[in-house]
This record gives C-alpha cells, structure tokens and sequence, in this order.
C-alpha cells in the first residue's frame, strides 16, 4: 500500500507538468491582450501599453515566461490576478470550498438517488418500474444545465417562491468563514446562539437548486451504471449459491450483489468528479454561485492569465486527488486487488 | 428407509418468445434417507434444472408442474418464500461446478460460512459459530483452518473454494445435498480428493445425495442408485451396478462405451453420432431416435412409455440386452 501511494504521488508531477504547459499556451493562443483589455477599449498611451506590459513581465518571450512563471510555482507563488492583483492561491482558496460544497452534495444527491434507482430498475428489469426509471434518467442525462437550472428557477423560484434564486445564504446573514463551507460554518456555537438555525437553513434552500441542476446529469450516470452492474451481477454464480444458503431476496441483493456491483460504480463516481467541475462552470453562472467556475469563466474572458492557469492547475490537481482517494476506496471495497 | 424426496411426473417448461420449451418431461424418480443417487447425461439434459426446481430456484419464467414433488412429506409446490429459505440450505444444501466463481469474491470464508449458521441456526452465539465453522473446516479436509478464516475467495485455489462450498452446504446438517457437477471444473487429482470427501461426509452424516454428472466414471463409485437423463427426460434407471453392467438403453451403453479406458487396444474413442434435439422442436417419438443404432419406424412415430423392469425403469422400444 505505501509503495501504491508513492507511485501514485510521483505520477503526479508529469501530469501536472504536462497540464501547466498546455493551460499556459494554449490561453496565450487565444486571440485578445490582457493589457489592452485592462487599459480599456479604446488602446491607450504607447508609452502607458509598454511600461504595463513590461510591469507585467508579458514583453518577454513565452518560453522564459514559463520558465519564470514556474519557477515561482515550485515556491508556491502563482502569481497574483492582473485583475484584482491578489495572490492567485488566495483568490483560489477563498472560491474553492463555495464549489466544493456544491459539488459534494451535488455527487451524494446523484449517489443517494442514483444507486437505489438502479438497483430497484434492475430488480424490476423488463417491468414498468424499469421503464419508468431509465426513461427518466435518460431525459435527466440529456438535459443541458443552463436549460434546466433556468427551468428549476422558474418552476421553485418564480411560480412557487420556495427557493431563492442566487448566492449562498440569504444576505441578512453574517456569517464568517472559518471552512469556508457554509454548511459547517452556518452551524458554528456563535452564530446559533446569535442568529438560531435560520443561517443553516437558508443555506440549504440556497443550495437546494444548484445542487438538482449540477447533480442531475451525474445520477442518471450513476443510475443507469448500477443497474447494469447489478444485472451483470446477478448473474454470478455466487448469486445462486446465496439463494441456495437460504438468504433472503433483499440480503441477495444488497449483501451480495450490490457489494460486487459497486467495484465498477465507485469508478464512475470518481470519474464524475472531473465532469462536475465542468458542471460548476455553468451552474456556478446560472444561480451566481461564488465558486471558482464562475471565477474561472470571468478570467477567461478578462485574458487575466495568471488566474487561468493557476485555476486550471489547482483544479487538476483537485481532480487527482480524488481520483487517488477513489483509488483508496476502491482497496477496500474489491478485496481482490488489496 | 424412508422416502426423502419423491418426484412424480414433473415438468419444466420455459416460456420463451419463440415458443414453449419443455425442459424436462415427465421424469419420477425418488430418493431414500441415506441413499446416492447419481444423475447422468449430456449438458443441456436437465439435470440441473431438475435440481433447481428441488430448491426452488428456478428463473421467474419456468412453469413447474408435477403430480408429486414432496420432500419428507412436505409439498414444495406450494411453498412460500419463508418456506422456501428453511429448506435451502437448512434441510437441503446444494455445491455447484464452479468453486471458484461460487463464492463471492467480497467476503472472507469466515464471513460466507457464518452466514449461513446464521440463517439456520440463530441459536448460536458469536463463539459457537467460529467454533462451528472451524469444525466445518476441519471436516472438509482444509488445512490449518484458523488461518483460512480471513482469506478471501480468490486466495483459495479450485479445489479449497470447492470443500469450502461444501463446508457451507453441509453446515446445517441437511437431510440432502444436491451436488451438481461438483468436479467438473477441478483437477483430475483434486477430483478424486473430492469425491472421496463426498462420500465420507455422505456416510459418516448418513445424509442423502444427489450426484449430478456429464460423467458416468465418476458418478459409478460413489451412487447407489444411477437415472439418466436425456433431453430432459428420464430414460433408464436402476441399480448403478446393474445399470453399469447391463445397460438397456442405447443411449447408457453410448454413454459407458464413451468412457475412454486405459486397457483399451481400440484406436479411437467411440462417440455418440449428432446432438441433443432442440427443445422447441422436439421430435414427436423417441427423443434419442435419430442417433440411436437400434431404432425402428416405430421409434420416429410413437413416444416409448416409461415402464418397469425388475427393479428398473426403461424408456426405450429396443432395449439393448
């Protein structure tokens, strides 16, 4: 085991090599000057446009601003957002835990409903029940998230007024951030004994939304993936051999089939958390979330380079990382590979 | 001795979407307290559909009827689920051919051995269990069964996983284990081994088993009793000796004659010309017409009656000797 987590953690330096170079060539490639973005439409002073771009260190060739640039990232310094100018790491930090948040409850919302669908589907395969649950999963898996996080809007928010429509916590609320997920923070001795439970519970009505809209795609993945993988394992003949023990139907199907069916959904799991990130970018828009994909997708279009690239790597190594814990998981739950 | 198991008149059919298929025909058989029964035939025959139906374990859309199917006098027909889960493995237990792919790969031996005292016998605490399923191991021949305990499946090679199942299956002192093909997927040395344990277990529980085999080789040494089977119907059975020694139907004496021998001068290996009809289109006499030598007109047209010989009862219009 301790060889496996070396491996693994010497594996991350090509990868993430590899992932610094192309987010910092390919954003230099994309048509648009940070600088002149910064000094306005019109173009400014020559003289103004140089020094800026000197100031910044952008009048040298790409190859030795990488160079430089990564330098200072072995040193832990990302550089700072040619935007706001503060340290990259800090700006990262302070989104991160807002789509973290997100995308958990996002994965256990796809997980907590995803998993008994399929298995009841595949318990049912070839009934109405099946087609009614796959049918479903299949339009969920179809949706595009802009589309249905404005349709969630309209149905909860605007017709029905249950939900609100942006932000993470209702804006009466003062609630530091010690996590950074509001969830635990809302929940801190001095902001019950100040405010009571409201806090937590206008952060999980914030939540509410966001969480079906990013979460949807990712359970009809996770439902249609358990049911075949419980129809594949029922019939193993270690299926038969615990009916003939005299075990009962649900015991067959949760102990013993539903055990060796999750060896192959925990890798799905795993592999949506690279799509959620994606998902963030567009749900964080949609109901103003104030996590990184919304940050992202703002530094994209002000060319604020330092910020992409950082973004782009923090997040890499976010989804390793996860990959590596599923990885860990995955020991336990298939004994044959421990 | 008393009757254990009676059979009379059961058939299986499957309804599929290209038609009605009569997976076993007719077949009667019974089977007494301490006594082997040893099932023959071809793969496809229903043996071991015959042996789930016994458990009550057939897929959703099998269609069981039958006059009789009693065992110690209890009708399994109509049985509940909870009925049902005392017999499998509490009165009946049942060892597969795949040792290897029988036991799930999630959970320790241990784990798969206590479950089903579990189930049975609920009486037991923690530490007669553990005393119990090393009890078991021992009785099944496994080595230092202290240290199998936490072993999973897959560190187990064929032929432990199989005593392993068999620990499992005679855990709850059943009236009768069903074993089906126990040997097939294992070594030719490690088959004998388990052969041996079965009938040593048999004689020592003084337990009833049914021996399912494609191989009358092995079936001959450990049965009392021999049926064979063919396209899902009973065709001869008897006395094993006698059936050995003197086969009346063509297809038994096919099947002795098959059994390669090492004091044979012949060069090659008889065989059984073509294969089993189709279970959607079966022929409307004799099932084993077509490749019998012995067959007449009468054999295509009519479907021979079972009927009794001393002590024997025979499917066939031209019986051999």
């Amino acid at each position: 085991m301790k060889k496996y987590l070396l491996d693994r953690l010497l594996q991350l330096i090509p990868t993430l090599i590899g992932i610094s170079l192309f987010s910092f060539f390919i954003i230099r490639m994309v048509p648009g000057d940070p600088v002149l973005l910064m000094l306005g439409e019109r173009g400014a002073d020559p003289k103004i446009y140089l020094e800026m771009k000197q100031s910044l260190g952008l009048d040298k060739p790409v190859t030795t601003q990488y160079f430089t640039y990564m330098k200072n990232a072995i040193t832990g310094d990302f550089g700072n957002s040619l935007v706001s100018k503060r340290p990259v790491t800090k700006e990262f930090f302070d989104r991160f835990p807002a789509t973290l948040e997100l995308g958990l409850c996002a994965i256990i919302f796809a997980i907590l409903l995803g998993i008994p669908a399929g298995v009841i589907a595949a318990t049912k395969r070839n009934t109405p029940v099946d087609y009614l649950l796959m049918g479903t999963s299949l339009v969920g898996f179809s949706m595009p998230i802009f589309w249905w996080g404005l349709i969630l809007i309209i149905i909860f928010s605007v017709h029905l007024g249950l939900t609100p429509v942006s932000g993470r916590i209702n804006v009466i609320y003062d609630v530091d951030a010690l996590t950074g997920f509001m969830l635990i923070d809302s929940l801190n001795p001095s902001v019950l004994r100040e405010e009571g439970l409201g806090p937590f519970i206008s952060t999980i009505k914030h939540l509410l939304l966001p969480t079906i809209a990013m979460g949807t795609i990712p359970l009809a993945v996770v439902a249609r993936m358990t049911r075949s993988s419980v129809l594949e394992v029922l019939r193993a003949p270690y299926i038969q051999t615990a009916k003939a023990k005299g075990q009962t139907y649900r015991k067959v199907i949760w102990v013993h089939a539903f055990r060796n069916a999750l060896i192959p959904i925990v890798t799905v799991i795993g592999l949506l958390f690279g799509s959620i990130i994606t998902g963030a970018i567009l749900t964080e828009t949609i109901f103003s979330w104030p996590g990184i994909g919304k940050w992202l997708v703002a530094s994209i279009h002000a060319r604020d380079y330092p910020v992409i690239q950082g973004g782009v790597l923090f997040i890499a190594m976010m989804i390793i990382t996860i990959n590596f814990l599923v990885d860990v998981i995955y020991t336990y739950v298939n004994p044959r590979i421990r | 001795m008393k009757k254990l198991l009676e059979v009379k008149n059961l058939s299986i059919r499957f309804e599929t979407k290209k038609g009605v298929a009569h997976a076993v025909r007719d077949i009667s058989f019974d089977v007494f307290e301490g006594e082997t029964l040893g099932v023959v035939g071809e793969s496809g025959c229903g043996k071991s559909i015959t042996n789930m139906a016994i458990l009550g374990l057939l897929p959703e859309n099998a269609i069981v009827t039958a006059d009789k199917l009693e065992f110690e006098g209890e009708d399994l027909l109509s049985l509940n689920d909870k009925s049902w889960q005392k017999i499998r493995g509490g009165k009946v237990g049942m060892i597969f051919q795949d040792p290897m792919s029988s036991l799930n790969p999630c959970y320790t031996v241990e784990y798969q051995l206590n479950e089903v005292l579990k189930i049975h016998r609920p009486e037991l605490n923690k530490a007669q269990r553990t005393d119990k399923v090393l009890s078991l191991l021992r009785d099944v021949g496994i080595p230092a069964p202290k240290e199998r305990l936490s072993a999973y499946p897959h560190e187990l090679s064929g032929g432990m996983s199989q005593r392993v199942m068999i620990a499992m299956a005679i855990a709850c002192d059943p009236k009768l284990l069903i074993a089906d093909e126990p040997t097939t997927a294992l070594d030719v040395t490690v088959q004998g081994q388990i052969l041996d344990l079965l009938a040593g277990l048999q004689k020592s529980k003084g337990m009833s088993v049914i021996f399912v085999s494609h191989d009358l080789s092995v079936v001959r040494d450990i049965t009392d009793k021999i049926q064979v089977m063919y396209a899902g119907e009973v065709i001869e059975s008897g006395q094993t000796d006698k059936v050995i020694t003197s086969p009346l139907h063509p297809y038994t004496k096919g099947l002795l004659d098959s059994i390669p021998s090492f004091n044979d001068d012949k060069s090659e290996l008889f065989s059984i010309p073509g294969i089993v009809p189709d279970l959607l289109a079966r022929p409307k006499g004799c099932q084993f017409a077509k490749r019998c030598f012995n067959r007449s007109e009468k054999c295509d047209e009519q479907w021979p009656k079972i009927e009794q010989r001393e002590e024997r009862t025979l499917r066939c219009f031209h019986p051999v000797s």
